[in-house]
């Protein structure tokens, strides 16, 4: 008790002397036929802060119940409001979706996440349990997802992403009053927010309203073109993502790690490779990626369906995905479902193969092209990445240039800057094999 | 001025309209010059066109012998056409920027088509081809058959899907829905081409077919580019009934199946009906099952929370089809203290239907339903397929333009409205 009190007294104190040298960044993105904001913010702090694993997750629900008198405990009772907020390895976001007239009240509840916490200890233990009842949901919802999250925090092994970002049952269940306040003063006291605006264009009188609210904030804009499909969803195509330092993820040996795990939820045998590889990650290559990836999964003439199916014999359902774990970090992911006698080492072979292949013999410039020109279809961004820039975002990490399809940014793709990733890929890395088969299966 | 009006007809625009009891959605009907009935919503933000049809009949209506052949041959028909492989189709079609949705369901063939406007006629061409002159390949059938029969194996597996089996038979029993619901392994494993070929005649054909047009998009040239995608199909499909459905009398305590024994349970709860002829009774149903159990903001989810904390997610499931329909509440529960959970439950839901909302949850409800229709209407394929499904309730494009209206109008404290949908004796089915 006298501990809990220490701390409490601590934490004030730790209120009273901190200065206030939080940074504020804020991007406005007006779209011209918007009806309603979507108000997103990141705080540069996630389960990588976590001294008691799970802590940053709790913090995140807990900030919906804490009393302050502005604070996003009241955004439920904004009619048409929504929100949402998520905690990743180096990053919480918030989400707020609200109507023109109740944007204040939007901002003011995320500028409030800097208020001390103030919550019961009731209210500490309700929002527990329901912290443990979203960790055992994605249990149940699919049984086999420990077996294979625990494979692939193996081939993490070493970084930063080795833990998992909501904690354990038992982790969370150990979590004390004092725990989620340290958290709260040694992060969210001062934290460095960014915000993402997007909505109506906000004219600049009341943009440097918004900007009084954050002391020393700064802004940018990006202004949607009206030809583009403009809907409050358009603010969920902005992941922006960690917009500060990513977690810093090196190190990963040449080696491979596999598992074989057996389920009586799977009738058909499933593999899962992922193939982590050191290399520079920036704007332009992330966007390199993506047609890269589509070039991999398409039925183009370098693309591996066919050749899978030719080759390996009957592999089902397979999907590709290359993106960047982090700055300076690429993961590679091959899934596939196998028919019965497929052995699983043939297929990795063949998708080894083939990417050893393609790295040989390259993208042709006919198909890079096409694929470029059917990038072309989707809308574009202007001056998206020089804004970002001008607030000092980040945008050669994870989520940004995979979304945003600018114009420029495809037409920029050489077939140079796809060897490279090719290359990349074809050479050494950390590699995790895990195979999921049906209970009694050989 | 320009700019003006360019944005008063704008399907944006219309989130502004609809929020007003005396707008109107603009939707136009018209007959083409090969005598389809096509609702059309011109919208001009982006220059895309969508079109969507239903096809009557779907699943439900369709023998024990000849039902698995519409669970592989819509998603087949872009394997093979007119002598083309797959891969070419697939190439070509990619290359207008388009896409194409076709599946069926349990009481319709849904067709979905979208591109950009400089590529819509190539798309439409593409599409006719494929509905018309299919040919289906042995090989991929042969591995389409063998994923989705393992898929259905494997689904009968999970907790989700026997809840709701097992939800859907405690009121109806065995029926034709049972093909859509719970279809067979065997039966998918044993489909032929000649079969599929066989079910495509019998449910893509115009007869009653409905079209909704959504985008940037003159009438006349809907009319023509309607006509070039259903070109060459059968006039007249067979006469595909329903079966009739028996509703019975659901028992009153929990129905109990056997899950994996985890540490959550699998929870089903609410009701199963007929589906309501008046559009506004529809839009009551559904705007009193969001109220009540739609999202964290709903007044179930605050109360199990409040009361046990053992959920992290409940959600409203407010579905009607031709015969069945659900206003449903699906979700887990922690098996702590899960009878007090339980009781928080059929205590809210007997609490709402004799108390109803508040003016609060109303105005939020309205507020919701004018938000997510604006957004809707915003994408052309959204809208498109919305409009489309709102035609299969057998409401006119004259009721659907008046949505802004009858869902201000709407008396959600309406006792009748209130009691149709939280009927006394809500069913339970638990997956532990």
């Amino acid at each position: 008790m006298f501990g809990i009190r220490l701390s409490l007294v601590l934490v004030a104190l730790f209120w009273l002397v901190l200065p206030l040298k939080a940074e504020t960044r804020i991007l406005f993105i007006g779209i011209e036929s918007a009806g309603s904001f979507e108000v997103r913010m990141w705080v540069p702090f996630g389960s990588v802060s976590d001294v008691a694993p799970g802590t940053a997750h709790l913090m995140e629900h807990l900030k919906f119940k804490s009393s302050q008198e502005k604070g996003l405990q009241n955004i439920q009772a904004i009619p048409g409001s929504s929100e949402n907020a998520e905690t990743g390895y180096n990053y919480t976001r918030f989400d707020i979706g609200v109507t023109s007239e109740n944007l204040k009240d939007a901002l003011l509840a995320l500028n409030g996440v800097s208020q001390p916490l103030s919550v019961t200890p009731q209210q500490l233990a309700t929002e527990k349990v329901i912290v443990t009842q979203e960790l055992l949901q994605r249990t149940t919802s699919d049984p086999d997802s420990p077996k294979l999250l625990s494979a692939l925090l193996e081939l993490y092994k070493g970084t930063e992403f080795e833990r998992r970002p909501s904690g354990t049952e038992d982790s969370i269940n150990a979590i004390k009053m004092e725990d989620v306040m340290a958290f709260d003063a040694a992060h969210y006291a001062n934290a460095d927010k960014f915000l993402m605006i997007a909505g109506p264009p906000i004219p600049p009188e009341v943009q440097k309203q918004i900007l009084a609210m954050f002391p020393g904030a700064v802004s940018g804009n990006i202004h949607v073109n009206q030809d583009r499909v403009a809907t409050r969803d358009d603010a969920q195509l902005v992941p922006l993502g960690p917009f500060l330092k990513s977690p810093v993820a090196t190190g990963f040996a040449d080696e491979r790690i596999t598992h074989d795990f057996s389920s009586n939820h799977v009738k058909l045998a499933k593999l899962y490779f992922t193939k982590l590889v050191e290399g520079p990650t920036s704007w332009n290559n992330g966007v390199a990626a993506r047609i890269l990836q589509e070039a991999v999964r398409s039925r183009l003439p370098e693309g591996l369906r066919d050749h899978i199916a030719d080759d390996a014999g009957l592999v089902q359902d397979f999907g590709v995905e290359i993106a960047p774990l982090a700055s300076g970090v690429w993961q590679l992911n091959f899934s596939a479902g196998l028919s019965p006698g497929i052995e699983p080492d043939k297929v990795v072979k063949v998708f080894e193969d083939y990417m050893a292949d393609f790295a040989k013999n390259g993208i042709s410039l006919t198909s890079l092209e096409r694929l470029k020109r059917r990038h072309f279809l989707y809308g574009e961004w202007e001056d998206a990445e020089q804004e970002l820039k001008n607030l000092g975002i980040e945008t050669t990490t994870f989520g940004y240039a995979n979304s945003m399809n600018g114009r420029d940014d495809i037409k920029a793709v050489t077939q140079d800057e796809i060897q490279k990733l090719l290359t990349l890929f074809a050479g050494p890395g950390r590699v995790g094999i895990s195979v999921l088969k049906p209970e009694g299966a050989q | 001025m320009k700019n003006s009006i360019r944005l008063m007809i704008s399907a944006a625009a219309l989130l502004v309209l609809a929020a007003r009891a005396d707008a109107r959605i603009p939707l136009e009907s018209f007959t083409t010059p090969q005598g389809h009935a096509v609702v059309l919503l011109q919208d001009k933000i982006q220059d895309t066109v969508a079109i969507a049809m239903a096809f009557k009949c779907g699943l439900a209506c369709d023998d024990e012998k000849s039902y698995a052949a519409g669970f592989l041959a819509p998603s087949l028909t872009m394997d093979g056409a007119a002598g083309q492989s797959g891969s070419e189709i697939y190439e070509d079609f990619m290359d207008t920027g388009g896409t194409l949705n076709f599946s069926a369901n349990s009481d319709e063939t849904y067709l979905s088509l979208s591109a950009p406007s400089s590529g819509l006629d190539d798309a439409v061409k593409i599409a006719n081809m494929v509905l018309t002159k299919p040919d289906f390949p042995e090989n991929k059938l042969a591995q389409k058959r063998d994923r989705l029969a393992t898929s259905i194996d494997e689904n009968r597996l999970d907790a989700d899907i026997k809840a709701q089996l097992a939800f859907i038979d405690a009121s109806v029993g065995p029926s034709s829905y049972d093909h859509y619901f719970s279809p067979k392994a065997e039966d998918i494993r044993q489909v032929t081409t000649d079969q599929m070929k066989t079910w495509l005649k019998r449910h893509v054909a115009t007869d009653g077919v409905l079209i909704s047009v959504v985008g940037n998009i003159e009438k006349d040239k809907a009319g023509e580019v309607v006509d070039k995608l259903l070109a060459g199909l059968p006039q007249k499909s067979d006469d595909t009934k329903f079966p009739e459905l028996k509703f019975q009398n659901p028992k009153p305590e929990p129905i109990v199946v056997q899950g994996d024994g985890g540490k959550q349970v699998v929870v089903n709860f609410g009701i199963i009906g007929k589906r309501p002829e008046k559009l506004e009774d529809w839009l009551g149903g559904s705007m009193l099952a969001k109220i009540f159990a739609s999202g964290q903001k709903s007044r179930l989810f605050a109360q199990v929370r409040e009361a046990t904390g053992q959920t992290y997610g409940l959600e409203s499931d407010f579905n009607f089809y031709e015969q069945l329909g659900m206003n449903r509440v699906k979700g887990r529960l922690g098996t702590t203290a899960l009878d007090q959970s339980l009781a928080v439950m059929r205590k809210a839901w007997d609490q709402f239907r004799v108390e109803g909302p508040t003016e609060a949850e109303i105005k939020e409800a309205r507020f919701d339903m004018f938000s997510e229709f604006g957004s809707v209407l915003r994408d052309h394929q959204q809208a498109a397929e919305r409009i489309r499904d709102y035609l299969t309730g057998h409401w006119s494009a004259e009721e659907l333009s008046r949505m802004p209206e009858i869902i201000s109008g709407i008396d959600l404290h309406d006792k009748a409205l209130r009691e149709r949908f939280f009927t006394e004796n809500p069913i339970t089915v638990i997956v532990q």
